[in-house]
């Protein structure tokens, strides 16, 4: 029953319990995936990308107080599963995750070969010598000399270290990749060798991918699709030219604008206001506030998702009924 | 540079460091040597075992304590055969002549004279017959003392005499020779001495020294010389001794003394040396894995299982250290079949743990919160994995710190048992030895060999530790490196 998606995720919501109150840091997602394609995720930190990633990979805080919705992966149900069946058939082995600041967060005291062969040695039981045989052949596919397989992270530079990080991600050769801003702590020309190793890998696997950063600039060099998110919520995903050239959710307008570009006189214009806090967010549509096309009822109601063809949605009271 | 290099270079650049190598290093040669050499049951076999010291003197210092005395201390000297040198015939009788030789170079007496007899092999039912006489440096040979040996009657040929125990004749206070001795004195010196005088004079005195007559008394002086025991064995041609063995008793004894029962003080030291590292290092190994392994756990873990071995802790902890070690000791060796020592062992590890899950407890809490535990768990790492293959490195320098640090404490804490007389009778420690010597009034008979060498090692092994421990704080502690 594969509907050419390898992920496809409907009302996703994932709350935390704090001393505050209640964090809705996503809040009833949706979006879909197609097989091979990279969907960009952006938004302002603190929007709930991070937590998108780990909900999908049920990777959850102590503190989590709502955990729902449907996550399908290649058609599959991974809500269904219990927490064994997931951790052993599908995190890691099926969806694979480059965490936010993951280079700087390697073990300091254990090899980076090691660090990269653990995962088969762990899921798949494999003899230590043969998971370092493929540590090096994944080493070689990210770019790193089999001469770093003995090394600590210290002793790697931050790109080095973000490859071996890539390497741990593709040893189990996942069939989704999740990576939460890869290359946000890399200067601009790694940046680019980094993005350009992704680009790559992700033809070479015909690797899905969700890249998620809050720089769309970014997500537009890798993604076929593109999810605006907003304050737990995605206000607006499609097709990444649509979106890009076309953005129809005044935030994603707004958020558009704001990129300064070369060769363009406009000035990039400055989003004011700030997004509403995750605890007791307003009753109706959370950019309200901020919004230059507020209308009396996005006070009132929280927009529903309208889809503006088969792959662009927005969920935006201007779009309602037209 | 790798981390193991980097940490290598740090350890063997601080002094101390280094001087806690170079002596654990000794401490380990030493103590492969004794492994080597010495049965396991030294202590049952050897040390406890009377017969075993039966030839050496008792409670003399060392050889060098000549250094102290000013004095050139006659050295003990034990010397054997088992051939004859030659025949000779004395009224018709063919004798064997056994020959043992040897040389006073010192300023003193030998304190005392004794000749064994093991084995000797009779062939006929009238045996054997034998003559001891003694030369002295000017050729003077004097009758000692005379025995037959026949084998018992009905007894099946050859008969061997003195198989298990050897027939043992202690010349220097064998009335005979004191006979001998007083004939030869007024035959010789023109000395005229009553038995009784010679009594109280001293056998080894008459027998290695020489009279200077003055007016009012007469005061004896070591010859200096070759002197021999003479042994004439007749009998059967074919009779023979297993071995005879002569022992000059010296008032000193080999590297470290003796004690009151005649022990070699240096062997009862070197035992000392693997029995201390084996429990330091089996003790702390011991202790500081289940240390660690309870704090790593609490750490981690959390919740009802962080609360039950945190309480435990608390407790244990709190407990006053000497005194409920002596408590556990005391009644486990209450059952003699117990090993003591590892009652001893078992109450230090017992008592020990605490400090360190303690502290291991909070760093695992810090550790725990990092990325890359959780970066463990989302490669489905296992909580035994996290806990042992990802947490516990990050901590290893620091234990085997504490590990190092705890071993001294390990030794102390059995030296001082054994002082209070809860050592294991059957393994020498230094602590037994230094308890045996307080036992014995070795301070008050100014026995210093005794007591001084097994407590100057109990520290030296202790400050060892205390050495490596210092060299390296700079490695687990880097605040400490720009120093
Ligand atoms: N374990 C947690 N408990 C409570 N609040 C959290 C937790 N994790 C994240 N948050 C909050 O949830 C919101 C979304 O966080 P995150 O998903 O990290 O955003 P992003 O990755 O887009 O920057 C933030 O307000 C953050 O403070
Ligand atoms: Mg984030």
């Amino acid at each position: 029953m594969s509907s050419g998606n390898i992920l496809e995720v409907k009302d996703l919501y994932l709350y935390y319990k704090t001393f505050k109150g209640i964090v809705q840091a996503v809040d009833g997602i949706s979006f879909k995936i197609p097989k091979g394609t990279a969907m960009g995720l952006v938004g302002e930190s603190g929007c709930g990308k991070s937590s998108t990633a780990n909900a999908i990979m049920r990777l959850l805080p102590g503190n989590t107080y709502r955990y729902e919705g449907s996550i399908k992966l290649d058609g599959m149900e991974l809500m269904d599963l219990t927490d064994d069946e997931f951790r052993s058939r599908i995190r890691w082995s099926e969806i694979a995750m480059i965490f936010q600041g993951a280079m700087n967060s390697l073990n300091p005291v254990l090899k980076v070969g090691f660090q990269v062969a653990e995962p088969l040695i762990v899921h798949l039981g494999m003899p230590k010598e043969e998971a370092l045989e493929r540590a090096r052949d994944m080493f070689e596919k990210v770019g790193l000399a089999p001469a770093f397989l003995d090394r600590y992270p210290h002793e790697l530079s931050g790109g080095m270290r973000q490859r071996v990080v890539i390497a741990m991600a593709m040893v189990m050769n996942p069939k989704l990749l999740i990576l939460d801003e890869p290359t946000s702590a890399l200067d601009v020309s790694i940046q680019a060798q980094i993005m350009n190793l992704l680009k790559q890998l992700k033809k070479e696997y015909n690797l899905s991918m969700i890249f998620i950063t809050h720089d769309i600039a970014l997500a537009s060099d890798i993604s076929d699709y593109l999810a605006v998110m907003y304050a737990g919520q995605i206000v607006e995903y499609g097709p990444i030219e649509e979106v890009l050239l076309n953005p129809q959710h005044p935030y994603s307008q707004k958020l558009l604008a704001s990129i300064p570009r070369l060769r363009v006189d406009k000035e990039p214009e400055f989003l004011p206001g700030a997004p509403p806090g995750l605890i007791n967010p307003p009753k109706g549509c959370r950019f309200a506030n901020r919004c230059p096309s507020r209308m009396d009822i996005c006070d009132k109601e929280d927009p529903e998702i309208i889809w503006l063809n088969k792959d662009h949605f927005v969920k935006c009271h201007l779009y309602k009924g037209g | 540079m790798s981390y193991e290099r980097s940490a290598w270079k740090i350890y063997i650049s601080s002094l101390v460091g280094k001087a806690g190598l170079i002596l654990l290093i000794l401490m380990v040669v030493i103590s492969i040597y004794v492994l080597a050499t010495y049965p396991l049951d030294y202590g049952i076999r050897v040390w406890s075992n009377p017969k075993a010291w039966a030839d050496n003197p008792i409670t003399v210092p060392p050889a060098w304590a000549d250094v102290f005395t000013g004095r050139d201390l006659v050295t003990h000297y034990i010397t054997y055969t088992n051939k004859p040198v030659r025949t000779v015939d004395i009224a018709g009788l063919k004798f064997k002549v056994y020959e043992l030789k040897y040389t006073l170079s010192e300023d003193g007496f030998p304190t005392s004279l004794m000749v064994k007899f093991f084995n000797v092999t009779l062939n006929t039912p009238g045996g054997a017959y034998f003559i001891i006489n003694f030369t002295r440096p000017n050729g003077d040979e004097i009758t000692l003392y005379s025995f037959n040996v026949v084998p018992p009657s009905g007894s099946e040929l050859p008969y061997i005499a003195f198989a298990g125990n050897a027939k043992i004749i202690f010349l220097s206070k064998e009335q005979s020779v004191g006979i001998g001795l007083m004939g030869y004195m007024n035959n010789h010196y023109h000395l005229n001495l009553t038995l009784d005088e010679v009594n109280e004079i001293g056998y080894n005195r008459l027998l290695f020294g020489e009279p200077l007559v003055s007016s009012k008394s007469v005061e004896w002086v070591p010859l200096k010389g070759d002197y021999s025991v003479k042994i004439y064995m007749a009998g059967d041609p074919k009779d023979s001794v297993g071995l005879i063995k002569a022992v000059f008793g010296g008032e000193s004894y080999g590297w470290m003394g003796t004690d009151d029962n005649a022990r070699d003080l240096a062997q009862g030291l070197l035992f000392g040396f693997p029995v201390a590292l084996a429990i330091g290092f089996f003790t702390s190994v011991v202790t500081t894995a289940i240390g660690a392994a309870l704090g790593i756990i609490s750490g981690y873990k959390g919740g009802r299982i962080d609360e039950i071995i945190q309480r435990i802790s608390d407790i244990v902890y709190n407990f006053p250290f000497l005194p409920v070690i002596i408590l556990i000791v005391f009644i486990i060796s209450r059952n003699p079949n117990f090993p003591r020592i590892l009652a001893i062992i078992g109450a230090i590890i017992a008592l020990g743990w605490p400090g360190l899950t303690i502290l291991i407890r909070s760093m695992v809490l810090s550790i725990r919160e990092s990325q890359f535990v959780e970066a463990a768990r989302a490669i489905g790492a296992s909580d035994l994995r996290i806990m042992f293959k990802h947490i516990f490195p990050n901590l290893a320098p620091f234990i085997f710190a504490q590990m190092i640090f705890f071993t001294p404490s390990a030794i102390l804490t059995e030296a001082a048992l054994s002082f209070l007389g809860l050592g294991d009778p059957n393994i020498p420690t230094w602590g037994q030895i230094i308890e045996e010597s307080f036992y014995a009034g070795a301070v008050l008979n100014g026995w210093w060999w005794w007591v001084l060498p097994p407590g100057f090692l109990i520290m030296l092994a202790a400050i060892t530790f205390v050495f490596i421990a210092l060299g390296l704080e700079p490695i687990v502690n880097p605040k400490l490196q720009e120093r």
